[in-house]
């Protein structure tokens, strides 16, 4: 637990920086681990999905931005689940790592979803001839990216920590709650004026190269999620501490002028 | 142009979340020079498995004694400035 | 624990008929909207006769805004809320009685507006009792919503944006909902109708139950 133990720990990670830059990161070794697999498996996902995949027989070669539109979507929710789980367990437990937990997660969801967005409406663009129908999924999606800006809108007004957290998760929680009923919502409207479509479901006759390079996206998705949220938890720990530092050293310059007034 | 659509996607997918990945580690290592490596609990104890470690030594730093003093004063300083730190 | 909604109620209440912000203010925004609406939509092409049951609860959603930013802006100004906490009456009753208020500000709004609409878009009016179901569960849940992000941004410096931010994307599946039932009712197929409603009950039940568990904390600490 030592300064000096923690240095001969990362001295003898392979770390392609170096070791003097890993000791100032917020990667460990875990991480490190995490990463080069979330890198692995994204090059897979880009050979398989790009290359070597064939195009699908309905979609045609349209079925290379669904190996990008599952996956970001997937870590969207799994996103928003966290962050709700998160504000649970702060409302219970009060401590700052469940905050930091539901706040990365909603800032990496709200990412993956722009992202999800953007790709559903380029795959409109092809498919459809224009880049957005009120598809009821991407009409969901907006909807449910325009409340988790909300959050983060929340999340980024200056508060004590407490406060910040407390409003914080009752946001998360509300917005989960929504969830639901967004999509049946949103699906009723929508269900009535066309047939089921085909954006963000899996065929379920994909078969060979297609479905590896379907799984090979999801699993990266995953990882590449994970290993966002393990770094932008760190970097809000750090951001916290900074800010204890840089208080605990107004306080000394204010005592210490205090001092001087006195002296 | 199908080709020039699902390019782009690829393009702003992998772009976004990689300047995002990039952004996160460059403010990482801005922040973590600002913080003794002691605070730094994922450096400490490299060996043991990641989550865990985060989970509970910020659980534990939450919880301890000084921490609570500093955020309960962080509360005041961040409204009244130097007034609320005189208050300390 | 009635007796305690009641008295929040009343007291919200009270505070609106000395201070007619919403009869001056809100009331007439509302309608002004209504006319807006069909400045923009010619109403000689029908499109305002097909868009009505939209319009009608668009300018509900905004005038809401309002109504809440009007109601929980006060409270925060004058510190109300901290007196509210230490009045002993558990968080739930007063959540419960700020909603009942909103409702019945709501309410009175949505009927002055109905009359509007019946007579500035030349509306006919079918399917009356399920118009009225959609209408009570809407008012519900927005009252229920409302009244959480109400309190959560009432403190806040930037109360005036966040709170539209925060509210609008919550209300959207209720906006979808009340208009496609409304649009439903008018049409006089009452059937499918009532799926509508019942989602729109299910929205306000769950934010019901929601906010009486949040207000604690929200009161506590937010």
């Amino acid at each position: 637990m030592t300064p000096s133990n923690s240095a001969s720990d990362t001295a003898t990670d392979s770390a392609p920086t170096g070791s003097r830059s890993a000791l100032t990161s917020t990667s460990s070794t875990g991480s490190r681990a995490l990463g080069a697999a979330a890198l692995i498996t994204v090059a897979l996902g880009i050979v398989y999905g790009l290359i070597i995949s064939p195009p699908d027989a309905k979609l045609g070669s349209t079925v290379r931005i669904i190996y990008l539109h599952v996956p970001t979507v997937l870590a969207a929710y799994l996103a928003f689940i966290i962050t709700a789980v998160g504000s649970a367990m702060y409302l219970f437990k009060k401590t700052e790592f469940w905050d930091l937990l539901a706040s990365s997660a909603a800032e990496i969801g709200v990412i993956f979803f722009a992202v999800t967005i953007i790709d559903g409406a380029l795959w409109g663009k092809v498919t459809w001839g224009v880049f957005w129908r009120w598809e009821p999924r991407l009409t969901t999606s907006a909807v449910l990216l325009l409340m988790y800006i909300g959050y983060l809108a929340i999340r980024a007004l200056p508060a004590d920590p407490h406060t910040r957290a407390t409003r914080s998760a009752i946001v998360g929680l509300v917005a989960v709650v929504n969830i639901p009923i967004v999509h049946k919502a949103v699906d009723w409207w929508r269900g009535i004026h066309q047939g089921q479509t085909v954006l963000g479901t899996v065929d379920p006759n994909m078969a060979g190269n297609q479905l590896f390079a379907m799984y090979m996206s999801m699993l990266a998705g995953i990882l590449v999620f994970v290993w966002l949220l393990i770094h932008r938890f760190r970097v809000g720990y750090l951001t916290e501490r900074t800010e204890d530092v840089a208080l605990a050293e107004a306080i000394e310059a204010r005592r210490l002028e205090n001092v001087g007034h006195g002296g | 142009m199908t080709n020039f659509y699902i390019a782009a996607a690829w393009v702003i997918t992998l772009g976004v979340v990689g300047g995002y990945a990039l952004t996160l580690v460059i403010r990482g290592r801005r922040l973590s020079r600002l913080v003794p490596a002691e605070r730094r609990r994922w450096m400490a104890d490299a060996s043991r498995d990641v989550d865990a470690d985060t989970a509970d030594a910020t659980t534990a730093d939450f919880g301890s004694v000084d921490n609570i003093g500093q955020s309960a004063t962080r509360s005041h300083a961040a409204h009244g400035g130097a007034g609320g730190a005189s208050h300390v | 624990m009635i007796r305690d909604i009641l008295l929040i109620a009343g007291k919200d209440l009270r505070i609106e008929g000395r201070s007619r912000i919403g009869v001056a203010q809100v009331l007439p925004f509302a309608l002004l909207v209504l006319l807006l609406f069909a400045f923009a939509l010619d109403p000689d092409r029908g499109v305002l006769q097909a868009a009505t049951p939209g319009l009608f609860w668009v300018t509900v959603l905004f005038a809401s805004v309002l109504a809440l930013q009007r109601n929980f802006g006060i409270e925060a100004e004058d510190g109300i809320i901290d007196a509210l906490r230490l009045s002993g009456i558990a968080p739930a009753s007063i959540y419960l009685g700020k909603v009942l208020a909103l409702i019945v500000q709501l309410a009175a709004l949505e009927l002055v507006l109905v009359a509007a609409v019946a007579v500035f878009y030349n509306t006919d009016f079918h399917g009356v009792p399920l118009l009225v179901a959609i209408a009570a569960a809407t008012t519900v849940g927005i009252a229920a919503t409302g009244s959480i992000y109400g309190a959560l941004a009432a403190r806040l410096r930037s109360r005036d944006t966040i709170l539209p931010l925060l509210i609008l994307p919550l209300l959207a599946p209720v906006l979808i909902s009340a208009t496609r039932g409304s649009e439903v009712a008018l049409r006089g197929e009452a059937g499918t109708g009532w799926s509508w409603a019942a989602l729109l009950g299910l929205f306000a039940g769950a934010y019901l139950v929601v906010g009486a568990v949040l207000f604690s904390p929200l009161l506590e600490d937010a």
